[in-house]
């Protein structure tokens, strides 16, 4: 049964991952060419370092968008039906819902493997100086967990709000960005300072974020 | 005017004005308009009279009211072996507690590593402790303030959201100070820097810093060359550090942040253009002509091996880098450490390599935060059936 609805997810989330893929391709090779712009030898390795500086946050970029569609797309197509399928298979909702998630995060694979390729890709086409490494595994690992959350989190917002998950998402932002204005305007800079801190900081669940997308390091 | 008795900066001041003003009134001398200029000149040096007076009696007045805030500055308290003044009701009980555990923490640290004897890390400062202001009355400022030295302002610790960490970090940073500028030598190879916390982190950084230097040097060393580290600890010679730091493959680099002479001729201009077109050849005349080669090693970078030193050197370091006053910085900082210049190298090399390895990017915990999270989030997600 797993193997089916990892086909139907495949199906119908194949011409966003698709577009992922070749985004997470080329990912590297455009930040190489907005920030360096020299695949030239005897480049000084704080040069080699800044060319890849936009790698990450293009990178996160794509991980939330991708997480977002990646739980739209089947849920749109599940509710047109109204769960029909998913309600008469004769297993429970709950292990419906940890399948469908497990198939989606399945797919992540895809585009994690482009981006795997694409950064081995213009690793090759540079000349390294001997004091950085490149990282394209550890890159690419960063990136699957990280889509993987933003995945998970929209998964969790789709599936407990249903057809009113925007509204409920669009709730949530005002609330997060009116708690921030509240807080620093009632000067309690510390609180906020916590807050924010116990979402980025390990193990926050946003941890993952903060860490540094880098392609390039010593 | 001219001969008025006036402090230095205001006697260049006016002077630079005499010379202007008596220079325009020479060439209006060659003209026939000459009592008008005459008169115009009078009025101006009327003017300047009147401008000093005025900036005499607001220097007066500044004057008065720091001697009336300093005045103000009534409350103390002992901690660490420190005096801390406050302006009593000014300070929050909870921030005075912070402070004095704060600083107290820094001196228990001091005494574990170096002993009883932290005679060279004492301050000669005074500490200050003052809220921020009215818009923030949880903020305070902790400020040190050199004794008997009137060139040196106070260095203000902005404490917006004061921890004892941070107070511990604020008085270890001065410590390291303190101790440093008493070691004149010591004091310009670390251009004054001496953090005593944090750790493997500083070294982890000075690897790093090392490690994308354009100085060949650094990256030498990082790779794991014992006489590229030591060039790193020397400090450079009249070539500016050319020849110790370099190669001939980091010159381009070196002309992009070297600077050209004020005198500079168009031949050097064009050589500067060319090595930076790449040319290899016009990068070696460039750098010949550069009247600055600006060091590519920070002073925290440097003031890693003075850590190391003192380390090695056991309780009786602190003492002796004071005390020791002959030779290079890295022969004070072996004499310290008790070892040879090319033991305390390999140390200090050893030491920045490990911290290197400790700060390697890893995503295993990141692997383990993100699986607990999602399978806590599925959790949630299947407890609501559409």
């Amino acid at each position: 049964m797993f193997r089916q609805i990892l086909f139907t997810q495949f199906r119908w989330t194949r011409t966003l991952l698709l577009l992922m893929a070749v985004f997470t391709f080329v990912v590297p090779t455009l930040s190489w060419n907005l920030g360096g712009n020299v695949f030239a030898a005897g480049l000084a390795p704080i040069a080699v370092m800044n060319g890849f500086s936009t790698v990450g946050p293009m990178l996160v970029l794509g991980a939330w968008t991708l997480g977002f569609l990646l739980v739209a797309l089947p849920w749109g197509a599940d509710s047109q039906s109204r769960h029909v399928y998913a309600l008469s298979l004769p297993i429970p909702w709950s292990q419906y819902v940890a399948m469908r998630f497990g198939a989606g995060a399945i797919t992540l694979l895809v585009p994690t493997l482009a981006l795997w390729l694409g950064s081995w890709l213009v690793v090759a086409m540079i000349d390294m100086p001997p004091t950085l490494r490149a990282y394209p595994g550890l890159l690419a690992l960063r990136f699957f967990l990280g889509t993987l959350l933003a995945y998970a989190l929209s998964f969790l917002l789709q599936y407990l709000a249903g057809r009113r998950a925007a509204v409920v998402l669009l709730v949530l932002l005002v609330a997060v960005f009116g708690l921030g204005m509240g807080l620093s305007l009632a000067n309690q800079h510390e609180l906020l300072a916590r807050i924010t801190l116990w979402f980025i900081d390990w193990p926050g669940p946003f941890s993952v974020f903060a860490s540094e997308w880098r392609l390039i390091d010593v | 005017m001219c001969e008025s008795r006036a402090t230095l900066p205001r006697r260049v001041a006016v002077g630079v004005l005499c010379i202007g003003l008596l220079g325009g009134t020479s060439r209006l001398t060659a003209q026939d308009s000459v009592l008008p200029a005459r008169a115009s000149a009078a009025a101006l040096r009327a003017e300047l009279d009147r401008a000093e007076r005025e900036a005499d009696s607001l220097k007066e007045r500044v004057d008065a009211l720091a001697s009336e805030k300093e005045a103000l500055f009534t409350g103390r308290f002992e901690a660490g072996g420190r005096t801390v003044r406050f302006i009593p009701g000014d300070l929050t009980d909870a921030d005075r507690r912070i402070i004095e555990e704060g600083l107290t923490r820094a001196d228990s640290s001091l005494r574990a590593r170096y002993g009883d004897d932290l005679a060279p890390f004492r301050d000669p400062v005074v500490w200050s402790a003052r809220s921020l202001g009215p818009n923030n009355p949880r903020g305070t400022f902790l400020s040190a303030h050199r004794r008997s030295n009137a060139y040196w302002g106070p260095r203000d610790f902005n404490m917006t959201q004061p921890t004892v960490e941070l107070v511990e970090a604020i008085a270890l940073d001065q410590a390291g100070r303190n101790l440093v500028d008493r070691a004149p030598r010591i004091s310009e190879f670390t251009r004054s820097t001496l953090v005593l916390n944090d750790g493997r982190r500083r070294f982890a950084r000075a690897g790093r810093e090392m490690a994308l230097s354009y100085a060949s040097a650094g990256r030498e060393c990082v790779a794991g060359s014992p006489a590229a580290c030591r060039a790193v600890l020397t400090l450079p010679g009249a070539d500016g550090g050319l020849s110790l730091y370099f190669s001939p493959a980091d010159y381009r680099s070196v002309v992009t942040s070297g600077e050209l002479p004020p005198t500079a001729d168009s031949a050097q201009f064009a050589a500067r253009r060319r090595c930076l077109a790449g040319s290899d050849t016009a990068c070696v005349t460039a750098v010949a002509a550069l009247s600055r080669v600006p060091n590519p090693f920070s002073g925290t970078l440097r003031s890693t091996a003075v850590e190391v030193a003192l380390e090695l050197g056991g309780r009786d370091a602190p003492t002796r880098l004071v005390t020791t006053r002959d030779g290079s910085a890295l022969q004070i900082l072996a004499t310290v450490a008790g070892v040879t210049e090319d033991s305390l190298v390999r140390a200090w090399q050893q030491r920045v390599r490990t911290a290197m390895d400790a700060e390697s990017p890893d995503a295993g915990r990141d692997g383990v935060t993100v699986a607990a999270w999602s399978l806590l989030i599925l959790f949630g997600a299947t407890r609501r059936k559409p």
